[in-house]
């Protein structure tokens, strides 16, 4: 077995992918290679930094004429408007004009009408419409989406015995053989320790502000405000895409307080049962979640 | 949530609850990629190399740094000439959590190629500014830094922006353009 670990900076962060297989180390160098270069072309497509991305090119446009989509796109948008239908709103990928004139994210000068949500996405086979003028932010799902790409790239391989194929989008973490595996989750108060956890499913990701200049990036779309919690939010889920999404889920719905009956997650060495709604929001749309408290305190929601 | 999912729910959360050590991910939680021959195979397939000696002078590294607003951390970057006239250059970034080591591929007309990441390394706080801790990294293997479990590989967490690398590239298209072109 020979194994090849190699590290890009792409979706805007570190991307890791960890190659092991009875496969000689330029064959691995080629399929990392490959695999990279799928990573960068869904970050190609789903930039929204990038004035040249599809994703840029929709929020231009969807407003004023209805915008063929590829096949990447009509999946990433087909789930966040699921989840968004499925949590009543509270996952929005319609929130970027929010995070434009907090200067999270840049300002493209695309008009954008006061009150949006993703209702007014109209997603139809292979085309898009805005019945408002909007626009929409990935980020909270596409790293994960990027994730998974790479394993349907090496589903072939993946079907043999001995290939084992591990990608960590910055925190966003899936795994080949992830049965057993024991992962290290930081401590939002202090990036530098983490707490440990048996891997449940095979994708993590974690939603925390602990890296941000800004206080957060995380807006209410109901309230367009900053959610600045000091808690770190992990779910597991079969993929990474949804992982990825629900932690934002999960965040929000812990933090927001005309949602959760019982305010901000009681945190006690204590494992505290799941309370509706909390935590039945996210275990209904598939996802396992973990909240960590500064004392490295696990709380299950 | 129906009773039976609960149990279920309860029992896994239980095994992850009882995993939940503490764990210094660092000071320093380090991580070798590939090496500099492997980058040299990604980044400049069968080409073979020459190392090039420079030493920057003390005008050269201001001018650098004022033209790309980052500083020039180190005067004698390692450098390659492929023998088709490209570049293969492993230099340092430092960004505000994170000190890593790149190796960059730039065309002979000084556009980027290229890079791959060769280590990256945490690092927190005031270390970072200090030369001597950075020195300490020159050359040497960081298998002796990784302070994380061996058994433990993959870490979760929010999401570290990795926009210093822009400043690497900057740096290094600036020291093509004061200094490898004119070679």
């Amino acid at each position: 077995m020979n194994s090849i670990s190699r590290c890009q900076p792409l979706l805007g962060t570190y991307v890791e992918i960890t190659l092991k297989a009875d496969l000689s180390e330029d064959n691995l160098l080629k399929l990392s290679t490959a695999a990279f270069n799928e990573i960068e072309r869904v970050h190609n497509l789903m930039s929204f930094h990038d004035p040249d991305s599809e994703l840029s090119r929709i929020n231009r446009l969807a407003y004023q004429q209805t915008v063929s989509i590829s096949a990447d796109m009509q999946t990433i948008f087909a789930k966040a408007l699921d989840l968004s239908n499925q949590s009543a709103g509270l996952f929005d990928i319609s929130i970027a004009s929010h995070l434009v004139q907090l200067g999270i994210l840049p300002d493209h000068h695309i008009r954008v009408a006061p009150s949006v949500s993703w209702r007014n996405i109209k997603l139809e086979a292979k085309t898009i419409r805005f019945d408002k003028p909007l626009i929409c932010d990935l980020g909270g799902i596409a790293k994960g989406y990027a994730v998974d790409q790479v394993f349907k790239l090496f589903a072939e391989q993946l079907a043999t015995a001995g290939f084992q194929l591990t990608v960590n989008a910055g925190g966003d973490l899936r795994l080949s053989h992830w049965q057993n595996v024991t992962i290290a989750i930081r401590n939002p108060a202090n990036a530098s320790t983490a707490t440990t956890l048996v891997m449940q499913a095979p994708a993590v990701a974690t939603s925390a502000n602990y890296f941000l200049d800004t206080a957060s990036d995380m807006v209410d779309p109901a309230s367009g405000e900053l959610i600045t919690s000091k808690l770190s939010y992990s779910v597991f889920a079969a993929d990474c895409m949804l992982a990825d999404a629900l932690t934002k889920l999960a965040f929000l719905n812990n933090n927001r307080p005309t949602c959760s009956s019982a305010g901000q997650p009681a945190l006690s060495s204590v494992l505290k049962p799941a309370r509706a709604p909390d935590a039945t929001l996210v275990s209904a749309l598939g996802g396992q979640a973990f909240c960590i408290d500064a004392n490295n305190i696990i709380s299950c929601l | 949530m129906k009773r039976r999912q609960f149990n279920q729910h309860l029992a896994l959360s239980l095994s992850a609850l009882l995993s939940g050590m503490l764990l210094p991910v660092g000071q320093l939680q380090a991580k070798n990629y590939l090496t500099i021959a492997q980058a040299k195979k990604v980044l400049w397939p069968e080409e073979k190399f020459t190392p090039v000696a420079i030493n920057l002078t003390a005008a050269q590294m201001k001018s650098i740094r004022n033209r790309t607003r980052t500083r020039v951390l180190n005067p004698t970057p390692q450098i390659w000439r492929t023998s088709q006239g490209g570049w293969f250059i492993v230099d340092q970034v430092i960004g505000k959590h994170e000190n890593i080591d790149i190796a960059y591929a730039l065309h002979t007309n000084g556009e980027v190629k290229g890079l791959e990441i060769l280590t990256y390394r945490e690092s927190y706080g005031y270390e970072v500014a200090n030369p001597k801790w950075r020195a300490q990294f020159h050359g040497k293997s960081v298998d002796q830094l990784l302070k994380l479990d061996q058994q433990i590989k993959n870490i979760s967490g929010a999401t570290l922006s990795c926009r210093h690398i822009t400043d690497g590239i900057n740096r290094l298209t600036q020291i093509w353009s004061e200094v490898l072109r004119h070679l």
